[in-house]
């Protein structure tokens, strides 16, 4: 009858389209590089003369879980695209936003489809070390003889290689600094801060530049209100939070110098000095060294991009700025922060392939080309002083790029070990420690204690875990 | 004895014998998908979640047994105890508000007045708002500068306050934001009070009883049953209160928000400490399920169900 | 619970009552109508500001006193939004039609099978199984959200979209199989044995006679199973890791957290993934009402 083949029918176009979108559903969503296809083919077959290299092996794609910053994104595919050309391989850049940038990169690996190679900053990848989530690199790297992207620094050492062994390959060694928009000194007729400035100084100057003019608020300075931040503070009093930066056992921020500074920069700079705008303001974006609002800022060089370049000077919406070695506190030496970060190899099954692209992504000719997009400090000597340094003041007014490379020759660890920072932060410094502070609803010596109580629980609970040695 | 098992066989015989065979076969195979997702989906979980209790598992390194530790930790950890504690403030102080609210919506939109269907969809919007794009609002609402919140008590000559970043004043933040969605329970209420049959309402009023002795004898009585529904629904779903604390707060400001499906959200992928992270969720399981088998056997008091 | 849905009217009482008594009754609705056409707009109005405030430029969202239309219509931040991403906007769309669109379809169908086999059919067992359905209401989520995982990820699952669409393809979820079999229950049976004397099986009966019948609460379900896998939060926050699998909840997130100083993206993109919501909400209003009505759920 006709109406039993028009049901046929219908129940065949319904469960077909069913089934086409489960399928559609089920298909692995493939990670969409946005570099051009590769175009290398022809240059393989095109291999001429005794000069030319052997023609790079064919190696299978690798995925690579990319730190999300704005101004990496367009670095990472680019050096992604050179390297599809140089070698006819495919690296597909997937991109982790940086808010939660660890805990999907460890859903990624504990749900079982782990990326190939993944970025890390140099304090967050111990943990999968120790996992054996990571391989070390040691033999590749003197293969290729990229030893020169390591410093003999102890901070980079503490980023970049555990247990003796080298895990990171760092992509960049920056070390922050104080940068100081120009405008606001010399409207205030103060002269710039210079590199033998102490911390008293400093706070002099901001408070200086803290008024109101024509209805609109400046600040002296732009806290930035994380213990991570404020750790250059700290170290600078003279004592450190932990009897030891790598692999802590004992938990000390309750010490009367710690006290001290911290009281300061995390807290009395908001509320008893007023000489940075509030915690609450800064989320709205209203008032930050950006707009022109605030005259100093402790940042790195990823920052370049956002205050000052081409563009921005095209359009007048600019911040001449520079930059200076931080003020003198209580520790002669200066220690200053580093932040060495770079990508690791992940245990899969193409370990040999994610090495390939992993090495020219550290190699001159990659890093060269990913400095240039995002504005960070190469990661050899080379590249750091002779392409860095003139195109930085070229690109962004920086003139006192070489504070940079020299502070990197003091550096001292934030902290490594069993437990990652973020975990220290997010479970005991943030809630116990830094939100009181910068709310202004606790006092340094009163709760820093706590936050003591708390680390030396995580730290303890982490040494439970380990054989004992 | 054998009449009752004889009786037996005859019920089953009748699922089993001829024509009615073909039913029951029908009746489990069409039931199949429901019996297959209950159990892959929600009964073998549950019960694996047990196993994970006695575990600690990171799922990078083998599992670990650890026995009771979980159990006790579940209830010696200041930061789980927080997260029930919140969790409760939460609950018993928006809910009740929250039947008020919708309740008094849902009378006034059972008067004579213009435009109802408009102002019911008006009050049901903010439910189909996406819990992410309502979080940006509501931080905007909350600002401590900027805020429309501050600007409103303004008004009425009150300080500015700060709001999600004042650990006394997060919580009822969040409460106040819960007004918002009211939107079911009102519809629901609407429904309820269109079924009240008007002759009992007349005759009320015939024999001299003002709108207030309508509303306590008569009105509220026959609702009970739907309030005691919302009230339950409503309690279930407070207690898992997640999103708008992750976006807006993420627990803080010192764990004032951290409610406790964050607290297991984060213990399990954030931690990555699977045994502890179930433990907590049977913990709170045990709760709902213990305050909803407890509002059951209250309600015999309070609510008045028609005849049948 | 059996409420049916009415159609919407309001209370009357039909005797004449002295004037003042009416004077006073209309005076005291004309203020009902004032305050409640305040308080719908107090409802409305941080959406609408949203909305308004994602066509301003960053300069004019945090002033005093608040500022309500922008001084130019920006649609420029709408195409910023959308393209600042290294994966564009319509990706995110893309992926939260499919997810959306699969689970919908999956919801509906089952939901009406295992309905059917409830309402009509009778089978040892049949009663424990329903008790069982209606007992998952009180299973919150959190209780098998880990071991869900875990068995994802033993299935190799994890990062694809089929956490998130296959569980709903087995008729697990009670509302919409208890609404349903409410209705099927309440076709009469004649309908039904007409068909199986004409010789038609099951299946044909169901897909052919009972569901072009149940078109309205099939078209409940589908609304509202639509708007929750759309808006969902939780489940994609757990599963979807690399961007390009990425559904619009998860972007509008991630550009509060990593745009935070640009409020005027934030809210283009929060008013993006809004749109389609409230267009549909106009469209099925009353598929809304009737099944929050019929079952009591409805919404987040």
């Amino acid at each position: 009858m006709s109406t039993q083949k028009f049901s046929r029918r219908q129940f065949l176009l319904i469960g077909g389209s069913g089934v086409a979108v489960a399928a559609l559903a089920a298909c692995q969503p493939q990670a969409q590089p946005t570099t051009a296809p590769a175009k290398a083919e022809p240059t393989k077959a095109a291999a001429v003369g005794p000069t030319q290299p052997p023609a790079p092996k064919k190696q299978p794609d690798v995925d690579f879980f990319a730190w999300g910053d704005p101004v990496d994104v367009p670095a990472w595919n680019k050096v992604a695209e050179m390297y599809t050309q140089k070698t006819g391989n495919k690296a597909n850049v997937t991109i982790g936003a940086t808010g939660d940038f660890y805990t999907k990169l460890q859903t990624m690996v504990a749900g079982g489809t782990p990326p190939h190679l993944s970025s890390f900053q140099g304090w967050e990848w111990q943990v999968f070390a120790d996992k054996n989530v990571l391989v070390p690199v040691d033999d590749q790297v003197k293969a290729a003889k990229l030893e020169d992207i390591f410093i003999d620094a102890p901070g980079d050492i503490a980023y970049t290689q555990r247990k003796g062994k080298k895990y990171l390959l760092p992509i960049e060694h920056p070390t922050m600094l104080m940068f100081y928009a120009k405008k606001p000194f010399q409207d205030a007729g103060l002269p710039f801060p210079k590199d033998d400035w102490t911390f008293e100084q400093f706070l002099e100057a901001a408070q200086k530049l803290t008024k109101t003019v024509d209805g609109k608020k400046q600040f002296g300075y732009q806290a930035n209100g994380i213990w991570a931040r404020d750790i250059h503070w700290m170290r600078n009093s003279g004592k450190q939070e932990f009897d030891n930066l790598i692999d802590p056992k004992k938990s000390m921020f309750a010490q009367p110098e710690l006290a001290e500074i911290i009281q300061i920069v995390a807290s009395d700079v908001y509320y008893k000095m007023k000489i940075s705008p509030t915690p609450a303001d800064l989320e709205g974006g209203a008032n930050t060294i950006d707009t022109g609002n605030c005259a100093m800022k402790y940042e790195g060089p990823w920052y370049f991009t956002r205050l000052n370049n081409p563009q921005l000077r095209d359009q007048k919406k600019a911040v001449e700025f520079d930059v200076v070695i931080m003020p003198k506190y209580k520790d002669a030496s200066r220690p200053h922060r580093c932040l060495t970060s770079g990508v690791a190899v992940l245990r899969t099954d193409k370990v040999d392939a994610t090495w390939a692209f992993a090495s020219y992504l550290v190699s001159y000719e990659g890093n060269k080309a990913y400095s240039e997009i995002s504005g960070r400090l190469p990661n050899n000597p080379k590249g750091a002083e002779q392409d860095w340094v003139p195109r930085i003041k070229e690109l962004h007014g920086v003139a006192n790029g070489r504070a940079f490379i020299d502070a990197f020759k003091t550096s001292v660890v934030d902290v490594v070990g069993g437990v990652p920072r973020s975990k220290i932060w997010n479970e005991a410094a943030k809630p116990l420690g830094w939100d009181p502070l910068t709310l202004g609803t606790g006092k340094a010596v009163d709760v820093l204690p706590k936050v003591d109580t708390k680390v030396q629980e995580l730290l303890d609970a982490y040494w439970a875990t380990q054989p004992k040695s | 004895m054998t009449a009752i098992t004889q009786r037996r066989r005859d019920s089953l015989r009748r699922y089993f014998s001829g024509l009615a065979l073909e039913e029951t076969l029908s009746g489990f195979l069409f039931a199949t998908p429901f019996v297959v997702g209950f159990s892959v989906f929600i009964a073998y979980p549950m019960i694996y979640s047990i196993v994970l209790v006695f575990q600690n598992w990171d799922l990078l390194t083998p599992p670990v047994f650890v026995g009771l530790n979980n159990i006790t930790k579940v209830f010696r950890d200041p930061v789980a105890n927080l997260s029930l504690y919140n969790t409760a403030f939460y609950t018993f102080l928006a809910v009740p508000v929250q039947l008020g609210i919708s309740f008094l919506l849902a009378m006034a939109l059972n008067q004579p007045i213009k435009g109802r269907s408009f102002y019911r969809a008006g009050f049901y919007m903010p439910m189909i708002v996406p819990v992410v794009a309502s979080a940006v609002v509501w931080q905007r609402v909350f600002h401590p500068e900027f805020g429309l919140m501050n600007e409103v008590i303004g008004w009425f000559g009150m300080e500015p306050r700060k709001w999600l970043w004042d650990p006394a004043l997060a919580k009822p933040a969040f409460i106040f934001m819960s007004f918002w969605m009211i939107g079911r329970q009102m519809v629901i209420f609407i429904a309820g009070l269109q079924n009240i049959p008007q002759s009992l309402v007349e005759a009320a009023s015939i024999d001299g009883a003002g709108r207030l002795h309508q509303l306590r004898h008569i009105i509220i009585p026959l609702m009970t049953p739907i309030i005691f529904y919302n009230m339950v629904m409503a309690i279930i779903a407070s207690f898992q209160i997640f999103a708008p604390a992750m976006l807006m707060t993420n627990g803080g400001p010192q764990n004032a928000t951290l409610f406790a499906v964050l607290n297991i959200y984060r213990n399990a992928f954030e931690y990555y400490n699977m045994g502890y992270a179930s433990a907590l969720a049977w913990e709170l399981f045990v709760i709902v399920v213990g305050f909803t088998v407890t509002q059951f056997y209250v309600s015999r008091r309070w609510v008045y169900y028609e005849t049948g | 619970m059996n409420i049916a849905a009415k159609s919407f009217r309001p209370m009357r009482t039909a005797f004449r009552r002295p004037s003042w008594v009416r004077i006073r009754e209309v005076a005291m609705l004309v203020a009902l109508q004032i305050f409640m056409t305040l308080l719908v707009i107090s409802f409305l109005v941080p959406t609408i500001w949203m909305v308004l405030s994602s066509f301003k430029a960053s300069t004019e969202l945090f002033v005093h006193p608040i500022k309500w239309l922008p001084d130019e219509w920006l649609w420029g931040n709408y195409v910023r939004a959308a393209t600042v991403f290294p994966v564009g906007f319509q990706r995110f769309a893309l992926n939260t039609l499919i997810i959306t669109s699969a689970a919908t379809l999956g919801t509906v169908l089952s939901s009406v099978v295992v309905a059917y086999s409830f309402a009509r059919l009778r089978w040892p067992g049949r009663e424990f199984f329903f008790g069982l359905l209606l007992a998952t209401v009180m299973l919150p989520e959190v209780v098998t959200l880990v071991p869900r995982f875990i068995m994802f990820r033993n299935f190799k699952w994890v990062g694809t979209f089929l956490p998130l669409t296959a569980p709903f393809w087995f008729g697990t979820a009670t509302f919409y199989v208890f609404l349903i079999r409410q209705f099927l229950r309440g076709i009469p049976m004649e309908l039904e044995d007409a068909a199986r004397i004409d010789g038609a099986s099951r299946l044909r009966t169901l897909w052919q006679i009972l569901m072009p019948l149940s078109k309205p609460v099939l078209a409940t379900v589908a609304v509202f199973s639509a708007l929750q896998h759309y808006n969902d939060f939780m489940g994609p926050l757990i599963y979807l890791n690399r961007m390009d699998t990425w559904t619009m909840a998860l972007a509008v997130r991630s550009y509060n957290s990593q745009y935070a100083a640009q409020w005027e993206m934030i809210f283009a993109v929060s008013t993006m993934m809004l749109i389609p919501m409230v267009l549909l909400f106009i469209v099925a209003q009353r598929y809304f009402v009737r099944g929050i009505t019929m079952t009591g759920f409805g919404g987040q």
